[in-house]
């Protein structure tokens, strides 16, 4: 009946109203719209331009085009795909960790044995209010080889610590860890969307004699799956991107050696310290392109295995 | 020495030294068996405010650009200090990594206002800044030893002004080099040793009276007796495709103090073809 | 726990009962232990913010190494217009509290603080493996020291100015756009909105260079202009909130103040801003705390403009000054942190509420 409605509404020549509303929202949408095209549009425009140039911003004057250089040089710089491959390495950590975590967190604290919940709560979403150079500069103490706290708890216990953000093979885990101190937005959403897991649905399967790993896979799986799917979109996105963090932690090297020269970061030396403007324009359009085909892919895989309980 | 005999102050003499002041938790120092270079409590030596060229002066002058201004050539001087550095780091454990500075006993990029090293190679302004620190005035100033030629060489910075011939306000420029000059505060503040006799006799005097010393605790004549001895060619010499050159050689400087195991002679064949193409770059263009 | 429940199946008398009974009261008791250790773990880094903000620096960076959990002070012994540290030092008689005058390796000279006439005492060993007499002290000094080094009275005052500004901004721009998205239909609409969600997740990076290069061009750099005029803008995450607020609020509420002879920006400022209040807060603490905590564009523009620097800038900025003292670095993350904080708690329950409706980090 709605469908016909508006179908029929459609077919129809606007009406007045109808034109005045359609103005008015769009004149509502000004500033807006406006920011989208000097603010994105245009910027993006520019830097596409940009990477087909060798631009560098001290020797503006000699700015010439060539072509894909830029775009080939990518595929033939090896610390451009170094880079890379410190980018998917930290991505391939903390894409499960950034969906699980939270989620495990979440469970925690909706569990009805627990008690002050709200305290927990508050406690968990506490440090995702701090800033990141604080949280940085923390966790560089922390975690310390010979004075931080970390290790000398696990002295305490036995163990040798390793060197954390300077060992090679640790500092990627230990960035994750920094970051899990800010799951706090996704612990909310988890736990919005648990408690909106309706009771009668888990009776009604404690009946059918379904345990409580049957339960939590077969009924609140599905239903907080829409849940899922943004943290992974966040995860992905937010992992290829990754950039702040990680430059206070190693400095425009990459410290240690070259393992914390993510892409973005090497985009910023590029472009920044190294005014190689051109260059940079095109890592970041790479980037965005790679980016977008993931998010279009993620949001058309949706339809296959994210459960939405209405249809608006 | 301990023992009382009297031997020649070399780079050799140094790190024996510095390594025996070099102490571990349980009071062990680095030359003695069972030190642990984990639990370091206190480090020999360290350069501090030095980029990767000025830690690699240690032996004479030199530079990573060959004398046609185009080659990528790290000078053997240079490669001497980087090994030297490289195994005091890691080997004699005696020279603080990037990771030990960064702790809370080292207190980076200020460590020896830590207390915590022994001795530091360092400029002269650099006594602007240890005021603050655990150290107070318990310090002194020594000459740097002779390299292995027997020459000494003492880094240097000839810190000048200049104005720009773009600039736009030259002459407001200049008045503010006169003034910077004339400024005894702001000499002070500034902290380079000053050209001229009388300035630095003041200069001295100032520093007395900074850190509470009495006259004669400290031997300000080895700053006197070190200005004929500049690292030539100077470390902060010309560098074609600067940027990208300083940025490559800032990348060495990471991987020498935050990897054990590496073998330096392949480290500076693979920065000297990496500073090659950054070189080639600049003068395709 | 135990005792209480064997207690309670005494009185129960029913086996049945009792095990019902001592899950009860295990159950939550194993559950806050859990969750007590787990967030013991992840608040770590905080504890040894407090505490190393708040205790002796000076006193505690001398001692090096392991140092209390605890904000606390070294003592230490005045001798001849020398502060010597006080160490344990285990003797035939005991552990004696003696302060250390000459270090030695092999052997070092205290003096005995209870009986300093009586000279050096000579004791074989290594003094590093002797602890210091640890006391809890609580000093605030490190905070206003770190203030007065890092000029924090004039961080603040930048940082709020900037956040503030730029949420009144915000506020006004995203109502608006958030309005035209809940209430009008017009064409394109879909694919505007698609548009707007894309500006959340994609990479925003491809537009740095050229608008920095844009605000220094027209003479924006060194200034707050290009932190402060996007908010104009409207930005996504703000106008996705307000936009689901208002299609919650029955579309009759407008109809009625519309033939009343109101307006759209009448009926939106009297009818649709009252009713969405909640949702404001949240987007004005997202925006606040994201103007507040931003890094990179401050960096961008105000880079060698020190009296405008916000507090990030300051952090970092201290970070690689002489001198950092543990106690300096934390007492300014102390710093730093407070406001947010109290901030937070007051409105917390706005600020997760806007979580859950926008699925979104910020």
């Amino acid at each position: 009946m709605a469908t016909l409605t508006s179908r029929i509404s459609k077919a129809l020549p606007k009406s007045r109203a109808q034109k005045r509303e359609a103005r008015l929202g769009l004149t509502m949408l000004a500033p807006w719209l406006v920011g989208l095209l000097f603010l994105w549009i245009l910027p993006m425009g520019i830097s596409l331009y940009f990477s087909f140039t060798n631009y560098d911003p001290v020797k503006a004057d000699q700015i010439k085009f060539i072509g894909f250089d830029n775009f080939v040089r990518i595929f033939t710089d090896e610390v451009a795909i170094w880079s890379g491959f410190v980018t998917f390495r930290f991505m391939f950590i903390y894409v499960p960790f950034s969906v699980i975590m939270p989620l495990l967190i979440a469970l925690m604290i909706t569990n009805k044995t627990l008690p002050i919940r709200g305290v927990f709560r508050f406690l968990f979403y506490l440090p995702s209010i701090i800033p990141g150079i604080a949280a940085t500069l923390i966790f560089l103490r922390v975690f310390n080889v010979q004075t931080g706290w970390v290790n000398r708890i696990l002295g305490g216990i036995g163990i040798e610590g390793p060197s954390w953000f300077w060992d090679a093979n640790w500092v990627t885990i230990t960035l994750v860890i920094l970051e899990f101190w800010f799951i706090g937005a996704g612990m909310i959403q988890y736990i919005a969307a648990l408690q909106n897991v309706p009771l009668e649905m888990y009776e009604a399967a404690k009946v059918d004699g379904a345990g409580p790993f049957r339960r939590f896979f077969q009924i609140t799986l599905p239903l907080i799956s829409s849940v899922i799917f943004y943290r992974l979109v966040f995860a992905l996105i937010f992992a290829m991107q990754y950039f702040g963090n990680a430059m206070l932690v190693g400095g425009l090297s990459g410290n240690p050696d070259r393992n914390t020269l993510f892409y973005n970061v090497y985009l910023y030396r590029a472009g920044w310290t190294l005014n190689e403007m051109g260059y940079a324009s095109a890592l970041a359009w790479f980037l965005f392109i790679l980016a977008g085909a993931v998010t279009i892919g993620l949001f058309a895989s949706q339809k296959k295995w994210v459960f939405y309980a209405t249809g608006d | 020495m301990p023992d009382g005999k009297e031997v020649d102050w070399t780079w050799a003499t140094l790190r024996d030294v510095a390594m025996k002041l070099t102490v571990d938790k349980a009071g062990k120092d680095a030359t003695q068996a069972g030190f642990d270079p984990k639990t370091t409590r206190q480090w020999g030596f360290n350069q501090q405010w030095s980029d990767s060229r000025g830690m690699a002066v240690l032996f004479g002058g030199g530079g990573i650009v060959a004398a046609d201004g185009k080659t990528a050539k790290v000078s053997d001087s240079y490669k001497q200090a980087y090994k030297w550095v490289y195994d005091g780091i890691w080997k004699d454990n005696f020279y603080p990594s990037g990771e030990e500075a960064g702790s809370e006993l080292l207190a980076k990029p200020n460590e020896f206002a830590s207390g915590n090293v022994a001795m530091s190679y360092t400029h002269s302004w650099f006594m602007c800044c240890m005021e603050g620190g655990n150290l107070k005035n318990k310090w002194g100033v020594g000459v740097v030893p002779a390299g292995p030629d027997g020459k000494v060489t003492v880094k240097m910075h000839g810190d000048t002004f200049s104005i720009m011939k773009g600039s736009k306000n030259p002459d407001a420029a200049f008045n503010v080099m006169l003034d910077i000059m004339k400024s005894k505060e702001l000499e002070q503040v500034y902290g380079g040793l000053p050209s001229g006799d009388a300035e630095r006799a003041a200069f001295f005097t100032a520093k007395e009276t900074q850190f509470k010393f009495k006259p004669g605790d400290v031997t300000w004549q080895v700053f006197l007796d070190s200005v004929p001895f500049p690292d030539v060619p100077s470390h902060e010499s010309l560098t074609p495709n600067y940027l990208k050159a300083k940025q490559r050689m800032q990348d060495f400087q990471s991987l020498i103090q935050g990897k054990a195991g590496l073998v330096m002679d392949d480290e500076i064949a693979k920065l000297e073809k990496d500073l090659q193409k950054i070189f080639d770059e600049a003068a395709a263009k | 726990m135990a005792s209480k429940a064997d207690s309670n199946l005494m009185s129960l008398g029913s086996d049945a009962a009792l095990a019902r009974q001592a899950r009860r009261m295990i159950g939550p008791g194993l559950m806050l232990v859990m969750a007590g250790v787990i967030i013991s773990a992840f608040l770590l880094p905080l504890a040894y913010m407090l505490t190393t903000a708040f205790r002796d620096d000076r006193k505690m960076t001398e001692a090096g190494g392991e140092t209390p959990w605890y904000p606390a002070t070294a003592a230490s012994l005045e001798y001849n217009g020398e502060s010597l540290p006080i160490l344990k030092v285990p003797t035939a008689d005991g552990v004696k509290n003696w302060a250390l005058l000459t270090k030695g390796r092999e052997d070092s000279d205290f003096i005995d603080p209870a009986n300093p006439t009586a000279g050096p005492i000579n004791w074989k060993g290594s003094w590093r493996t002797l602890e210091r007499d640890w006391s809890p002290y609580f000093t605030l000094d490190s905070i206003t020291e770190s203030w007065r080094r890092v000029n924090f009275t004039n961080l603040f005052k930048n940082s709020l100015f900037v956040s503030v500004i730029s949420v009144f901004f915000t506020l006004i721009s995203c109502t608006i756009v958030a309005y035209g998205y809940a209430r009008f239909k017009f064409p394109g609409k879909d694919i505007l909105f698609w548009v707007l969600t894309a500006t959340v997740f994609l990479p925003q990076q491809v537009t740095w260079i050229p608008l920095a290069i844009f605000y220094s061009k027209i003479g924006w750099s060194q200034s707050y202009l290009p932190l402060i005029a996007p908010a104009l803008f409207g930005s996504a995450f703000e106008i996705f909130l307000l936009r689901q607020f208002i299609m919650s609020i029955p579309k009759e509420m407008d109809e009625a103040a519309m033939i009343d002879g109101a307006g759209p920006i009448r009926t939106l400022v009297s009818v649709i801003v009252p009713n969405i209040m909640p949702a404001f807060v949240a987007a004005a603490m997202f925006h606040f705390f994201f103007k507040w905590n931003d890094y990179f564009w401050p960096l961008i523009m105000l880079s060698g403009k020190e009296d405008l620097y916000t507090i990030p800038l300051g952090l970092a900025q201290l970070n690689n000054t002489f001198g950092t003292f543990p106690g300096l670095a934390m007492a300014s993350g102390v710093i730093a942190i407070t406001l947010p904080i109290v901030i937070f708690i007051i409105f917390q329950r706005y600020f997760m509420l806007g979580n859950v409706v926008t699925g979104v980090d910020k």
